[in-house]
């Protein structure tokens, strides 16, 4: 049994006049212990999905359908009430910009407190102990809790964050692109860290991000998503090793790396789809070298391509055909 | 006095030529402060940079936020005035140019921002954008700017450039908008262009594609550019050579191959091994070091590196190193390679 399963999720924004289809028909699992990588570009839906699953979507966002299963509780149909009494204790958010999240005039430990407080009826005394002892844990002196948060720098304070969202003991963590905006050293440790401690305490992570490297260095599965689905889910190896779908294979390319021989980098034409009408047939037809009328017409069934594997195309058959072209610049130039 | 690096492989002369850069900035202080007799503080943001950028060269100028690249670039095109040191474009001293010559050099020198949803006037639709340009420096006749402007929407990339003169920026996607910066950088042809973290804000699959676009203009029209970027991947794809900078200093400089796989700077080794390997078969090296970067404000006397560094010595803390060269073009600032 999985610990997260999300089903058949679409999510809707209304903005003025207009209905952005920001999710379609998303599904994903997470296992005990299991880190999830959530990659995409921006506007591909990616934290939509995750504010879904953290119940924290903004009003005018609506739920057209699918579940949440959490536990065995869906996520979907619970009131305010039951909502606060699982944020914090069973699923934690360590936002993006968690760095501006603290409030510039309380210390770090009043806020924790609050927090806390907000959600079970631990003594302060006890919140203090616990969240001294979550400090520790991510490289912080517990002395600095009575700090304010201009006193930390921003990798301190994204740390900091880490350790609240864990005060609780939670059993899902979701990461939205937790170090962006970091410098790369800072970033780097920050990484190393947070992934050593959940994976030492078993904790399930959502893990939001748009760099593929970070993806391939902390997590187990990966999800692509494109134009508000999910193209390809497997496993670290089957996306960078062995991608199906034609924007994963362009995703290869695209790149540069620090490592190894620079191969000439191709750019993928166009750009992502607008969500503002809904998508007849593939997402990723618009700028796919190997298009065909059938996907333009019709949406392209979640082909099983391995173990765990998955890929959202027609002609997943055709792969090794698309792998060799994918890699020649001219394929890609329209 | 920093040692001035000269170019030794060198076909065509240097476009730019900076020595012993420095631009500080005084901090506000309160008015208590100075009642109290305080001393302005100020934020050495550039202090002592010396480089020279070879015609048709990109040089990377790489380091964390705050490390002073960004100031660095815009001094050279003339967005800041140096506190001392020299800037020679094209052998003129930045500073002694006025009136006619001071257009004459911006005319050369165009700089792309970051984040072309800000850099670009929401009200100019592309055309004017791109075309404001011309008018600026009185270039050519107003019948032939459609020509002109099409040609430079074309080298960057936006074919067919007549459907792109009506639009107005927010109807375009961020990889078109930064292409539109880029078409007004170059329809100068300028001979120095400083483009400032170009791609960061873009996404993977459009980066690429800006990333060979600059790549290109520098091959085809000899334009040297200096590429800032904290983004070692990127670096290494598309520049000759990279300057790493760390608080205000160059603490290495050489070759694209040499920084990337022979660096000596213990600063240069972390943050080249701090870029995460989108690899599974690839088990990196970590380095070990604290991460808390001093501002530079008040910095203590030696190596700026000093209370970061793995290798720190006694010598470090107390002098600072200068920038030697190492090897053939392959300069360095660090006690350990004296």
């Amino acid at each position: 049994m999985a610990l997260l399963e999300v089903s058949h999720l679409s999510i809707n924004y209304k903005v003025a006049r207009d209905t952005v289809h920001a999710v379609n028909d998303v599904s994903l699992k997470l296992q005990k212990g299991e880190f999830l990588g959530l990659i995409g570009e921006s506007g591909c839906g990616k934290t939509t999905v995750a504010m879904a699953i953290a119940k924290i979507l903004p009003p005018n966002a609506e739920v057209i359908e699918g579940e949440i299963l959490f536990k065995d509780m869906n996520l979907l149909d619970l009131d305010k009430e039951q909502v606060r009494k699982l944020r914090w204790q069973e699923i934690a958010i360590v936002p993006q910009s968690s760095m501006n999240s603290l409030d510039p005039v309380y210390p770090i430990r009043s806020q924790m407190v609050e927090a806390v407080r907000c959600h079970t009826r631990m003594e302060k005394k006890k919140i203090i102990e616990r969240a001294s002892e979550m400090f520790n844990l991510v490289g912080l002196d517990a002395e600095r809790l009575r700090d304010y948060p201009h006193q930390f720098s921003g990798g301190m304070k994204q740390r900091a964050i880490i350790a609240m969202s864990l005060i609780l003991d939670p059993s899902l963590i979701i990461a939205d692109e937790p170090t962006t905006g970091l410098d790369v050293v800072v970033q780097d440790q920050i990484l190393l860290q947070f992934t050593r401690i959940m994976k030492d305490m078993h904790k399930s992570v959502l893990l939001i991000t748009h760099d593929i490297s970070i993806v391939a260095e902390n997590c187990d599965r990966v999800a692509v998503m494109y134009g508000g689905r999910i193209v390809e889910t497997g496993t670290v190896r089957d996306i960078l090793k062995s991608p199906f779908h034609p924007y994963s294979i362009g995703l290869q390319n695209a790149f540069p790396n620090i490592r190894g021989s620079q191969k000439v980098l191709i750019s993928m034409p166009g750009y992502p789809p607008d969500l503002l009408t809904p998508i007849q047939g593939c997402a990723f037809a618009g700028r796919c070298p190997f298009v065909t009328d059938l996907c333009r017409r019709e949406l392209p069934p979640f082909a099983r391509v391995g173990t765990n594997h998955y890929s959202l195309c027609h002609y997943t058959d055709r792969v090794s055909e698309f792998r060799d072209l994918g890699k020649e610049p001219e394929t890609w130039v329209r | 006095m920093e040692m001035l690096i000269e170019e030794q492989l060198n076909f065509d002369g240097p476009i730019v030529e900076v020595k012993d850069l420095k631009v500080h900035f005084v901090l506000g202080t309160g008015i208590v402060h100075r009642i109290l007799g305080g001393e302005p503080r100020t934020v050495k943001a550039v202090d002592g940079v010396s480089v020279s950028i070879k015609q048709g060269e990109i040089l990377g100028l790489v380091g964390e936020s705050g490390c002073g690249k960004t100031t660095t670039g815009m001094a050279l095109v003339g967005l800041y005035a140096s506190s001392s040191g020299e800037i020679l474009f094209d052998g003129n001293n930045l500073k002694s140019l006025k009136g006619k010559s001071a257009k004459a050099f911006r005319k050369k020198a165009q700089i792309i921002f970051q984040n072309p949803y800000e850099s670009l006037n929401p009200r100019f639709n592309v055309f004017n954008t791109v075309a404001e340009m011309l008018a600026i420096y009185r270039v050519g006749r107003a019948n032939d700017r459609n020509l002109t402007v099409a040609r430079a929407l074309v080298q960057a990339g936006l074919r067919p450039p007549e459907s792109y003169f009506n639009k107005l920026p927010h109807e375009l996607s961020g990889g078109e908008r930064q292409r539109v910066a880029i078409a007004r950088a170059i329809i100068l042809s300028p001979k120095f262009i400083v483009a400032d973290e170009p791609v960061s804000m873009l996404d993977v699959s459009v980066r690429a594609g800006i990333l060979n676009l600059i790549r290109s203009l520098s091959e085809k029209s000899n334009v040297s550019i200096l590429y800032i970027s904290h983004d070692l991947a990127s670096v290494r794809y598309i520049c000759n050579r990279i300057a790493i900078m760390y608080l205000g200093k160059i603490v290495e400089l050489g070759d694209t191959d040499t920084i990337i796989n022979d660096r000596l700077h213990p600063y240069s080794n972390a943050l080249v091994s701090s870029i995460p390997v989108a690899d599974p078969d690839v088990q990196r090296e970590r380095v070990a070091g604290t991460v808390e970067v001093p501002t530079p404000v008040d910095l203590p006397p030696g190596c700026r590196y000093a209370p970061r560094c793995p290798h720190v010595m006694d010598e470090c803390r107390r002098d600072e190193p200068g920038l030697r060269e190492v090897a053939l073009g392959h300069w360095v600032r660090c006690y350990l390679y004296e």
